[in-house]
């Protein structure tokens, strides 16, 4: 038998957290008494291999996933628990690697670990969900809901990272009496709201094509461009400093820009 | 004055909407509200954009006037009386369902609402009083609410109006009186500096009850906040910023804002400007505006009685410091946040988290930029580790010369908006060299 120990291992996870989160408990527990950065975690797919590796595809196991969780939350702190969950929802292939040596400085240094930027590892993760909660922000007023036949408000979107869970709760808070669906278009979920009660998540494929707007929504459609078309002043136009506001990738869901 | 008796509420929608658009106090910050469960909407503390419009402003607010009839006649203003424009006038309840509707669909964060004046100042208070409490009361609208204090109401209205709102605003319009008086005759310093008074007052008053009574009702929560035109009388640039820091001091005021004149009305006692709005201009006073509200500038460090104006060519921040290179360069690693929020390219966050990182760790240049510190400008005034990122030589004119390289291009785009142009060395940079006799004569006779 050839020895591997001295081998980098790298571990192959799902995009998705259970996944990510048991990667993290794989990667500590082959780690332990060893070099940390023997170890790395990529996601399916991204990446070449590499020689001298070994590699090992993780399956998302619920009770390892609970683990971190649980050794995140009551060892360290909830805060840095959130960070750890936005940094999850990015879109960017080194995030589950990141947040593995984010986690390693984090469990030596405690919760202060949020503040040592010096750190690569924190700095990386910083730099994640400090655009992870960039969209999500800019996200709270880019989405336009229509009413549909039922009365059910619909909105699709797109984003890059996947903010959609981070959204709904603003939604939920706002709009407690309506019935409204927020659908990303990008990874196939939805988040659902009932009238008076909570949201919840479901992957089920929407269709599309069978949704029939209510015949109200034309006319509140033209209000709106209206005022959009009304408010802006003709010798400031700037349409430059428009198109750095608010992205392009943005306005194919943005009733005012069709 | 003719009114339309049946005009279609898309029509009336475009009239006040068109009237309101010169009005620049937009924003949907300062209060952060949960949803009460009952009605619809809720508020955040650092206000959210919905969309932007095609002049770059952000749209959070749907803004619009109640009625654009008016009975006074400022010289600046396109809704003045003597200004034969189409007129309207909300209803209540048109004002309500456009909300309710358009925050529905998340088109707005909430309503702005101001008005002409109607009859009177008093009766035109009361009206937008009645729409406010509908829309908070009938339709349980929870969202922003921003209105305009209507100089000279009776304070018994602005009073009960204030209970209902998120942000009250009363406009200053002009830096001076002497400049009130000859562009808006019909208001004066007085009816806009009472009603501001009793709004602080109520502020303070409605802050020391919540500290008693959790539920209190809450006055003006998001504080009150003021516009000033920009280029429509002489006033210069120190006197404007040393009323905004009054204001800030005496009324405590949330924002000042300044908006460039826009010539909408030919008259002789208004500027033509031919090169359109004073945008620069009105970019520089912002630019101010935040180093007195967050940065611990005062007014007078900035500019003087000798030196009136902003330099074209800097940045406030930026000129400061290179007129006091005294205190520069900063050592990153030791400096105290009051001197790091000093230095230019280092901002509010920057400096905050310079201050965290700094406690586990000293600083180096690549870390700083991590930390979102602008180095393109910073390096000039700044040490890590004891050195400076290049040999600088810390004199004004070396480090201005650098300073205002960069600036110029961003300054031209600002300017010229959307046009593209090749960039001249004669005329962009002054060099203004006429060929000598010499090379006149080579030129003629073909000697090149």
């Amino acid at each position: 038998m050839e020895d591997f120990s001295a081998y980098k291992k790298i571990f192959i996870c799902e995009d998705d957290f259970a996944s990510i989160m048991t990667a993290v408990y794989d990667a500590w527990d082959f780690s332990r008494g060893k070099k940390h950065d023997l170890v790395r975690i990529e996601l399916v797919g991204t990446g070449n291999f590499e020689l001298f590796a070994k590699y090992v595809e993780v399956q998302a196991d619920e009770d390892k996933c609970a683990k971190v969780v649980r050794s995140i939350r009551n060892k360290i702190s909830e805060e840095v628990f959130g960070e750890v969950f936005r940094g999850t929802l990015s879109d960017k292939p080194d995030k589950a690697n990141a947040i593995y040596h984010f986690l390693v400085e984090a469990f030596k240094c405690g919760r202060g670990v949020l503040y040592n930027f010096g750190n690569p590892a924190v700095m990386r993760l910083f730099e994640l969900t400090r655009y992870v909660g960039n969209e999500q922000h800019r996200l709270l007023g880019f989405i336009r809901f229509e009413e549909l036949y039922n009365g059910v408000l619909f909105s699709k979107i797109a984003p890059v990272n996947n903010v959609l869970t981070l959204i709904a709760p603003h939604f939920c808070d706002r709009l407690p009496n309506e019935n409204w669906i927020i659908y990303d278009e990008k990874r196939k979920i939805a988040a659902i709201h009932r009238k008076q009660s909570g949201w919840c998540l479901t992957s089920d494929a929407l269709m599309l094509e069978r949704i029939v707007s209510a015949e109200t929504e034309k006319f509140y459609k033209d209000l709106w461009k209206t005022f959009f078309d009304t408010i802006a002043i003709e010798e400031r136009k700037n349409y430059k400093l428009q198109r750095q506001l608010m992205p392009l990738r943005y306005r194919e869901n943005i009733v005012e820009f069709k | 004055m003719f009114l339309e008796e049946h005009m279609s509420i898309q029509e009336k929608l475009r009239i006040l909407t068109d009237a309101a658009k010169y009005d620049v106090a937009c924003t949907s910050s300062g209060v952060e509200r949960k949803g009460n469960g009952i009605g619809m909407g809720n508020a955040a503390e650092c206000g959210i954009c919905h969309s932007f419009a095609a002049d770059g402003r952000c749209i959070s607010l749907l803004k619009i006037l109640f009625t654009n009839e008016c009975i006074f006649d400022c010289k600046y203003c396109i809704n003045r009386k003597s200004n034969d424009v189409p007129r309207a006038s909300f209803t209540p309840d048109e004002v309500c369902t456009l909300t309710m509707e358009f925050y529905r669909r998340n088109y707005i964060e909430g309503l702005f609402l101001s008005s002409g004046i109607l009859k009177s100042p008093g009766y035109t208070m009361e009206l937008i009083y009645q729409t406010v409490k509908k829309l908070r009361e009938e339709h349980h609208f929870n969202g922003y609410i921003h209105v305009k204090a209507i100089p000279g109401a009776p304070s018994e209205i602005i009073e009960k109006t204030g209970f209902l709102v998120d942000r009250m605003s009363i406009n200053l319009e002009l830096p001076t009186a002497e400049g009130l008086r000859t562009l808006a005759p019909h208001k004066t310093r007085k009816t806009i500096l009472t009603p501001m008074k009793q709004i602080q007052t109520g502020i303070e008053t409605s802050k020391n009850e919540l500290a008693i009574y959790r539920h209190a009702p809450q006055f003006v929560p998001a504080g009150q906040s003021t516009q000033m035109i920009v280029g429509a009388t002489p006033e210069n640039d120190y006197q404007l910023i040393t009323v905004a820091e009054a204001l800030y001091a005496k009324y405590s005021l949330k924002r000042v804002f300044y908006s460039a004149f826009v010539a909408v009305n030919k008259d002789k006692m208004l500027p033509d400007n031919p090169d359109g709005p004073m945008l620069l201009r009105e970019h520089r006073l912002y630019q101010a505006d935040w180093l007195l509200r967050f940065y611990g500038f005062s007014a007078g460090e900035l500019l003087n009685e000798e030196r009136p104006n902003f330099n074209v060519l800097l940045d406030p921040k930026a000129d400061w410091a290179v007129r006091h290179l005294e205190h520069f360069p900063v050592e990153v690693n030791r400096a105290d946040y009051q001197m790091l929020l000093r230095v230019p390219g280092i901002g509010v966050r920057s400096a905050k988290r310079i201050i965290q990182a700094r406690r586990t760790m000293l600083l180096g240049f690549d870390e700083l930029k991590r930390l979102g510190v602008v180095l393109k400008r910073a390096v000039y005034f700044i040490t890590c580790k004891g050195k400076m990122m290049y040999p600088i030589k810390i004199q004004e004119e070396a480090i201005t010369s650098h300073l205002v390289y960069d600036d110029r291009r961003k300054l031209l785009e600002l300017q010229q908006g959307n046009e593209f142009r090749q960039m001249s060395l004669f005329e962009d940079y002054k060099i203004n060299m006429p060929p000598t006799v010499e090379e006149k004569k080579s030129i003629v006779f073909g000697e090149m």
